[in-house]
């Protein structure tokens, strides 16, 4: 006679039906683990050790699915979840110091690059993921394991069980229409409405 | 989409054409999509939005290495300081350039990096107040709260120019006009900083900043005064800089002026001669940093080559030092040697300042001065100060040096290891004498544990290759330490095994000739390969070498399985059999990896720890030696053999394994909770209570340490501590069965009944677990419901049908619900597996306690008496124990000593023991109510 499922795992499958308030609930849960699981990285002892987000989010998980009965099974939407707490976490510490002048950056072309902070990219690009979920979850999904969490092709299709090709396919689709958006006017409006 | 991908061969197709030159991806692309016109369309259209987007998102847009800097550039601090951008990283500290509102001036703030958040000492303190030109203005020190906790930084005088490192690298040296310029300018800080009393402690020419004045000419200021040692230096981290260091610091001995004086002498013969005193040829890959600063790959042999002017008389100073003389620093080869015709001024004074002994250095900095200032000229170029070279002809010209010259001269190694030439079966002297030779080499590589100052602990180790001891005709591990002074050999024996090898590795003290740490492993032709590496690890195991890199290594296919397995060991003690299946098909995935086995080794010791059988300890143990030949020295591996050496019993080696994962990762949990274990087995009970709360204040929001320790309080009879620390467990998992059911038990003992049996429905509410139903057994034994008490142990029987302890449960409630008969099998059950405990480990009392009392219901006394009194002396005041004793000799008959066990018992088990049906007259007799009052019970 199997127990009644953790919080968590209710909260995951709740989440993955859709449910938006399930997310704030799971974000309440998660953000202070992974706060705490990334500032004893920085404090970590051994000089010049890189942060591994992927490292982060996989101590992550095992701490809680021990502590609130998480099964393997829900490890991906897990990871999802969890990336996207990473995001928002990374942008929140960012945001904590206030830009005043910019730092160039390698990715974009160059009328958006001297123009914006990394910070502003960031919640820009927050903005559109939110956008391109409403359009398809999975390429949604797909772009947090990739760019935050740091998996291959090979990882995502396990976690999502799907198909290596259709991870690869999804990404790419899903990056050119991000690119797009970013590179083209969108991401004004979305810069006017975060300035704080 | 216009850019998307609808083809399935499309996306195939599109990443090869990205791994191709550009200039051949059109070309493959037409031949790759044959005549399919619309795929061809759709792939070139992808293709060229690949490459407009570059790398955009293949990186986060923040990233963690970022935000781990104490500050960044925008950033305001303390509300008047704005960061402007970084420029310059130490090891402790990041200097960045900014600006101060309030003074309106361009400043240079220097912030801890996390981790060194104090930068503070009494030196900071007075380098303050000293105000010279030559030395970098300090305003003042602060204080800023982050995130992380509190922030010292440091506001300083902004210094527009590069480091005197930067610049030797891109100029090679000074000429004498600027050196003599820039020389005067350092003593001159020095001299001032020497006599307000301060110390510098790690003047290196990364720390001296070359200014332009207005008029052309340049100003050198000294910098980071006062900022090295002094406070905490976490470990592996040098209080100085290596290339600077004089030689009674390598010895432990408190920087000095004189070890400042040290300093300079390497500076002024950087900027002179173009290179370090003991270094032989400057790296120009090297970043524009400090070149005698970096690990300990800087030098090897001294030859000069030959195109470099050399002064004849000179040459014989390229030679081994004298074997007993080991302590003995020789001083270098005079500037001069390196520079044609230069002024003997500095041959002089930067000699005087090398000197290896601080008596015999120049005693202060104005001396140098003015020495450097004189316009006379002393006869002579500088002639060494009294010691001897000895010319070891054997050695010199026959095999060029490996050992590590010139590090040897400044850290005299404590370890001469000779790694003894390959000697064994003439077939395999290939493997052998190659992987020898290989280990030989990556050994001398690998940087050594500094600890500062320098502890009986720390090692360095100067390695004798096998090429050099069958020259000197030295193979065996006495002539090694005859003929080349080895303190320690490597001995290797490979012997074939049918279709495998057999590799035996010692490390062995020339002292004492006994081994030190030994290795037994075996491997396949397939895997042969990775002897070398497994004996490299082996080597930096025995010296507590601090290896550049311990991370292991797995395949990615692999890494899904051995990540799952992970997941079912942590998850609990009961999912191994699912965690055995992952491991295997991750070891099938990467044959080559130590991961996998060690997982296994991990999952076989919770397997034998249900089970008992021990087949699966074995099992156990063979995996933790497949790890082993791969990486002795992982932190996976070392943590499954603590484990498997703990469930062996063998708790001393198991503490040697712990402590070395403390060593490679300081911070790590597992291994400090696996130490507590140990201690307390081994009955160092203040020692494993301290470790336990280690590693609670390592990592205070994991809940293991917590739970651990409740347990530990709970078995040591200190109820009320246990119930703190379980709760603590619960605060931080609450989804944790295991954390209510824990509870009840100490609650129990203390007879907060109620609490107790909350604690256990709430447990069975998550998931029904053994342990919470037979506490719930437990429970409902104490309110006098024994015929339910048997129902839920029974259930908990279904679970763990061979726990022993719950089998009497069952037996004792069945008999006082008055139901003898299906009691019996019960209690013959019980004693079989508490016999056969008592076989796998006699030195338990507790199981023999329990063989005992299984054994008076089946009328079995005299053994009965026989194994709880064993089991008494194995361990003396043990409450569990006792309360067995008590209760099988009232059984006996036996009042008197059952009165004497009562005596040894805490109040709260005498109190328990009311409730035992069987002791009800025993409770009655007027000596034991006596003895009652006196615990305070009644």
């Amino acid at each position: 006679m199997a127990g009644e499922p953790g919080e968590v795992t209710v909260l995951l499958h709740r989440w993955r039906e859709g449910d938006k308030e399930a997310e704030s609930q799971l974000f309440q849960i998660l953000m202070p683990e992974l706060h705490k699981i990334a500032g004893y990285c920085f404090r970590s002892e051994r000089p010049g050790n890189t942060i591994q987000p992927t490292a982060l989010v996989n101590e992550a998980f095992f701490r809680l699915a021990a502590a609130k009965n998480i099964d393997w099974q829900d490890r991906g939407h897990f990871l999802a979840v969890a990336a996207r707490v990473m995001r928002r976490l990374l942008i929140d510490q960012a945001r904590s110091r206030p830009t005043v002048k910019f730092t160039p950056m390698e990715d974009l072309p160059e009328r958006i690059r001297d123009k914006h902070t990394p910070l502003e990219l960031a919640i820009t690009l927050d903005i559109l993921l939110d956008e391109l979920e409403a359009e398809s979850r999975q390429k949604r999904t797909i772009v947090d394991l990739k760019n935050i969490v740091g998996l291959t092709d090979l990882e995502v299709a396990k976690v999502l069980n799907i198909s290596l090709r259709t991870v690869q396919r999804e990404w790419h689709d899903a990056r050119v229409w991000l690119f797009k958006r970013m590179s083209a006017g969108g991401w004004k409006a979305a810069s006017n409405t975060s300035r704080e | 989409m216009e850019g998307s991908v609808e083809h399935e061969q499309g996306i195939a197709i599109l990443l090869d054409a990205l791994q191709l030159q550009p200039e051949e991806r059109k070309a493959y692309l037409r031949t790759a999509c044959n005549d399919d016109q619309e795929l061809h369309r759709e792939v070139v259209e992808a293709l060229q939005w690949e490459e407009r987007m570059g790398s955009f998102l293949l990186e986060p847009l923040i990233d963690f290495a970022q935000l781990a800097r104490p500050f960044q550039a925008g950033q305001m601090v303390s509300e008047r300081f704005a960061i402007i951008r970084e420029i310059g990283e130490g090891g402790m500290g990041v200097v960045y350039e900014a600006y101060d509102q309030k003074r309106q001036q361009r400043i240079a703030i220097k912030a801890a990096k996390p981790g060194f958040q104090r930068l503070l000492s009494p030196e900071l303190e007075g380098a303050l107040k000293v105000r010279h030109h030559n030395i970098c203005l300090v305003n003042e020190i602060h204080t800023a709260q982050t995130e992380f906790g509190d922030l010292d930084f440091l506001t300083m005088e902004f210094l527009d120019g590069q480091t005197l490192a930067a610049y030797l690298a891109e100029h090679g040296k000074l000429n004498h006009p600027e050196a003599l310029a820039v020389a005067c300018q350092l003593c001159a800080g020095l001299a001032e900083a020497h006599h307000s009393g301060i110390i510098h402690r790690d003047l290196k020419s990364g720390n001296v900043i070359l200014c332009q004045n207005q008029d052309g000419s340049r100003r050198a200021v000294i910098t980071d005064f006062g900022l090295a040692g002094g406070q905490s230096v976490p470990p592996g981290e040098m209080g100085g800089t290596p290339g600077y260091m004089a030689p009674e610091l390598w010895r432990g001995e408190q920087a000095s002026k004189a070890s400042d004086i040290y300093a300079l002498g390497v500076i002024l013969y950087l900027m002179v001669a173009g290179r370090g005193p003991y270094e032989k040829k400057r790296r120009k890959e090297e970043p524009a940093s400090d070149p005698l600063a970096p690990t300990l790959t800087v030098v090897s042999d001294q030859h000069p080559r030959d195109d470099e002017v050399v002064d004849e008389r000179q040459s014989t100073w390229i030679l081994e030092e004298q074997p007993d003389k080991q302590d003995t620093l020789l001083p270098p080869p005079p500037p001069s040697t390196w520079a044609k015709g230069l002024d003997p001024r500095w041959d002089r004074v930067i000699m005087r300042c090398l000197a290896p002994s601080p008596t015999e250095r120049t005693q202060d900095v104005s001396e140098v001065l003015e020495e450097l200032q004189k316009k006379t000229i002393s006869k002579g170029p500088f002639v060494a100060a009294g010691l001897l070279l000895l010319v070891l002809a054997a050695v010199v010209g026959l095999v060029p040096p490996v050992r590590n010259w010139a590090m040897d001269r400044i850290w005299p190694p404590n370890v001469r290891l000779a790694v003894l030439p390959y000697s064994g079966p003439m077939d395999l002297a290939a493997i052998g004498g190659g992987a020898l030779q290989e280990v030989a080499e990556r050994v001398q590589q690998l940087p050594s544990e500094r600890r500062w100052p320098l502890s009986k602990l720390s090692r360095s180790v100067a390695v004798i290759p096998p090429s050099r001891i069958a020259y000197a005709h030295a193979e065996t591990p006495q002539k090694a330490r005859e003929v080349l002074h080895a303190t320690h050999a490597l001995k290797v024996s490979l012997q074939p095994e049918g279709d495998k090898l057999s590799a035996h590795a010692s490390v062995i003290d020339l002292n004492s000739q006994l081994p030190v740490k030994e290795l037994s492993v075996q491997y396949t032709q397939r895997d042969a390969g990775a002897m070398s590496a497994a004996l490299t690890h082996f080597v930096a195991l025995a010296f507590n070498l601090r290896e550049s890199s311990s991370e292991d290594k797995l395949s990615p296919a692999a890494a899904g399985p051995y990540l799952k397995g992970i997941f079912f060991l942590n998850r609990d003690t009961r999912s191994f059999n699912d965690a055995i299946v992952q491991f295997q098909e991750a070891a099938r995935l990467d044959p080559s990896s130590a991961l996998p086995p060690a997982g296994m080794a991990l999952a076989l010791v919770q397997k034998f720890n249900v089970a008992k059988e021990n087949v699966y300890l074995e099992q156990a143990q063979a995996f933790t030696r497949t790890a082993q030949s791969r990486n002795p020295d992982s932190v996976r591996v070392l943590l499954a053999s603590g484990r498997v050496n703990e469930a062996n019993s063998q708790y001393l080696t198991a503490l040697e394994d712990y402590r070395r994962v403390q060593q490679l990762e300081p911070r790590n949990v597992e291994a400090l909770l696996g130490m507590a274990s140990a201690y307390e087995h081994l009955r160092e009970t203040e020692k494993a209570v301290a470790t336990y709360r280690k590693a609670q204040e390592l990592d205070p929001e994991y809940y293991r340490p917590y739970h651990m320790l409740g347990y530990f309080y709970d078995r040591h009879g200190r109820y009320v501590e246990a119930v703190e620390e379980l709760q603590k467990m619960i605060a931080r998992a609450p989804g944790l069965p295991d954390s209510y059911s824990a509870l009840a038990a100490p609650l129990m003992r203390l007879g907060r009944y109620g609490e107790a049996e909350e604690a256990v429905q709430k447990s069975l509410q998550i998931r029904e677990t053994a342990r919470g139903l037979n506490n719930l057994g437990v429970i409902r034994y104490f309110q006098g419901r024994y015929g339910e008490a048997a129902a839920y142990q029974k259930r908990a029987l279904t679970y763990d049908p061979n726990n022993y302890i719950w089998l009497i449960n069952v037996a004792d409630n069945l008999r006082w619900a008055r139901h003898p008969a299906e009691a019996l099998p019960y209690y013959r059950e019980a004693r079989e597996q508490a016999k056969l405990e008592v076989t796998l480990n006699p030195l338990s009392g507790r199981a023999r306690a329990y063989f005992a009392y299984a054994c008076v219901p089946l009328d079995d006394k005299a053994r009965a008496e026989e194994e709880i009194r064993q089991a008494v002396n194995l361990a003396p005041g043990d409450n569990e124990i006792l309360q067995n004793f008590l209760e099988i000799n009232e059984l006996l008959g036996k009042r008197e000593l059952a009165i004497e066990a009562l005596r040894q018992l805490t109040p709260e088990m005498a109190k328990a023991l009311t409730h035992v049906p069987d002791l009800a007259d025993f409770f009655q007799d007027p000596r034991v109510k006596q003895v009652m009052i006196e615990k305070g019970g009644r």
